[in-house]
């Protein structure tokens, strides 16, 4: 990882360093190297951690869990300790021993075997206690640092994280507790602004279109005040010009009640029917007729296409004749 | 740890998003269509009035032709008893000349229905016709009558001939000025 991906990153709230002198360090020895779900771990080393109240990451490496206890709450989603992405480094460069950082305030650890024993940092280690360290962890080599050498192997061991590194850190506590918290700290401030300007426009646009409609209305109703009485007249046209049509439909019955008339008459006579009567009233038909032929005179009358619904209403066989009397009604179409 | 100020600025913005945003947006979306309905209108407007003189033209023209439609009813002036003697009159010398019989004469009340332009004037009569003459009668009857509006039409046989029962309303125009 290059130091210009870990600064994104950094100021992305996604990866972070836990410094040396703000955590706790403790390495114990472990069976088991699954990887441990924060409750468990401090559910199981609790009791490790120096601080009342503390956050806590792990590793294994070779047989052995390391443990960070840390007060200082950190809400990103990788939390790398300084000190082990500094053994990383320095076992690179084959460095077994004693190293101590001249910081302020000081940083020591104790790599063993290519492990990490102890990390410790204080405002000043004196020879004295260093000769105790290395003779309580049976080593032999020293490595001092000034300030800058420091900085240049921070820099050097954030170049060395590797993928495996950030895999092995990698923390995300699904609550949703924590999801409002991300979506409050990473959201909140770019909402606002675009609210503000959402609104802004929104707000410009509503002064913009209130102006015009008002405008357009005033306007609309000016002008149709000049052609009211225009509008009016074509109006009464059009109504006086409808009720012409409606009656013009109304007389043409006239002439089509004459054509119905007339062909009944006809197919009276050729089929030699005496006629009765016959009744047109609004769209009622009745006729009565005196025939031989019934069967004959009503397809007749059912072909000329007057009528809906025709049909033979009643018949009268007369006693000294073949002819019946036959009523027909039907509906003019 | 929460956030109090950001969670603060979250909510106001949720809170103003939802109360002020929406609201004056979707009122601004009504606002825009209405106000592309009034522009529409005006346009429609402006026409009208470039086309003032055209349309004056045609309502002077109009008005004269529904002025002539009237003339196919009754006069407006004309009392309903001299319309009902005139055709009472008129049928009788039809009859006279078709050499039938004008049997009864009978005169309703004239009304009128709501927006029509005219009074019905019922107007029933009975006549005794051949029954080869009577669609030429009838032919002739609406011809030389003004125009009126056939409700109900009865024929009867009596011995040779044809009773005519027919029922009409006489049109009388209603309104001084179309």
């Amino acid at each position: 990882m290059t130091k210009k991906l870990f600064e994104l990153l950094k100021k992305l709230d996604l990866i972070d360093i836990l410094n040396i002198e703000d955590s706790y360090f403790k390495t114990l020895i472990s069976k088991k190297s699954k990887k441990l779900s924060k409750d468990v771990l401090l559910f199981n080393y609790s009791e490790y951690s120096p601080y009342a109240k503390f956050d806590i990451y792990s590793n294994f490496d070779k047989g052995n869990i390391n443990l960070w206890f840390t007060d200082k709450k950190q809400d990103t989603t990788v939390v790398l300790p300084e000190s082990y992405i500094l053994l990383n480094y320095l076992k690179k460069n084959d460095i077994n021993g004693l190293v101590l950082f001249d910081t302020s305030p000081k940083k020591l650890l104790v790599i063993k075997d290519g492990t990490l024993k102890r990390q410790i940092s204080k405002s000043s280690i004196t020879p004295y206690e260093i000769e105790l360290i290395k003779k309580e962890f049976a080593i032999n080599d020293t490595y001092k640092y000034d300030k800058k050498e420091y900085e240049n192997h921070l820099e050097n061991a954030i170049n060395n994280i590797s993928f495996k590194d950030v895999i092995e850190f990698f923390s995300i506590e699904i609550n949703f507790k924590n999801i409002f918290n991300l979506l409050i700290k990473k959201v909140s401030i770019p909402l606002s602004i675009f609210v503000t300007i959402l609104l802004s426009i929104e707000v410009l646009n509503y002064a913009y279109v209130q102006e015009k409609l008002s405008s357009t209305k005033e306007q609309y109703k000016l002008l149709k005040l000049k052609t009211t009485e225009l509008r009016d007249s074509i109006y009464e046209i059009e109504d006086v010009s409808n009720k012409y049509v409606s009656l013009g439909k109304e007389l043409e019955n006239n002439s089509r009640l004459i054509e119905i008339v007339e062909s009944i008459s006809e197919v009276l006579k050729e089929v030699n029917a005496s006629f009765l009567f016959l009744k047109i009233s609004d769209a009622d038909f009745n006729l009565k007729v005196d025939t031989n032929q019934t069967s004959v005179v009503f397809g007749k009358i059912v072909n000329l296409g007057y009528f809906d619904n025709l049909k033979i209403h009643s018949t009268i066989k007369m006693r000294y004749s073949n002819n019946e009397q036959v009523l027909i009604k039907g509906k003019i179409k | 740890m929460i956030d109090s100020k950001k969670t603060l600025i979250f909510l106001v913005s949720l809170f103003a998003y939802i109360n002020f945003y929406v609201p004056l947006n979707e009122s601004n979306v009504k606002d825009i269509a209405r106000l592309s309905l009034y522009e529409q209108k005006l346009k429609a407007e402006n026409s009208f009035i470039e086309n003032k003189n055209e349309i004056g033209t045609y309502i002077e023209n109009s008005k004269s032709i529904l002025a002539d439609n009237k003339k196919i009813m009754h006069d407006v002036s004309m009392q309903s008893s001299i319309i009902f003697n005139k055709q009472q009159s008129k049928i009788k010398n039809l009859s006279l000349d078709f050499n039938a019989k004008l049997v009864n004469v009978l005169w309703g009340e004239p009304h009128s229905v709501d927006n029509s332009l005219h009074v019905n004037m019922p107007f029933t009569f009975i006549v005794q016709i051949e029954p080869k003459k009577l669609s030429e009668f009838l032919i002739k009857l609406l011809k030389e009558s003004k125009a009126m509006t056939i409700k109900q039409v009865f024929f009867v046989k009596k011995k040779k001939d044809i009773l005519v029962n027919i029922q009409v309303h006489l049109l009388k125009y209603k309104y001084e000025q179309s």
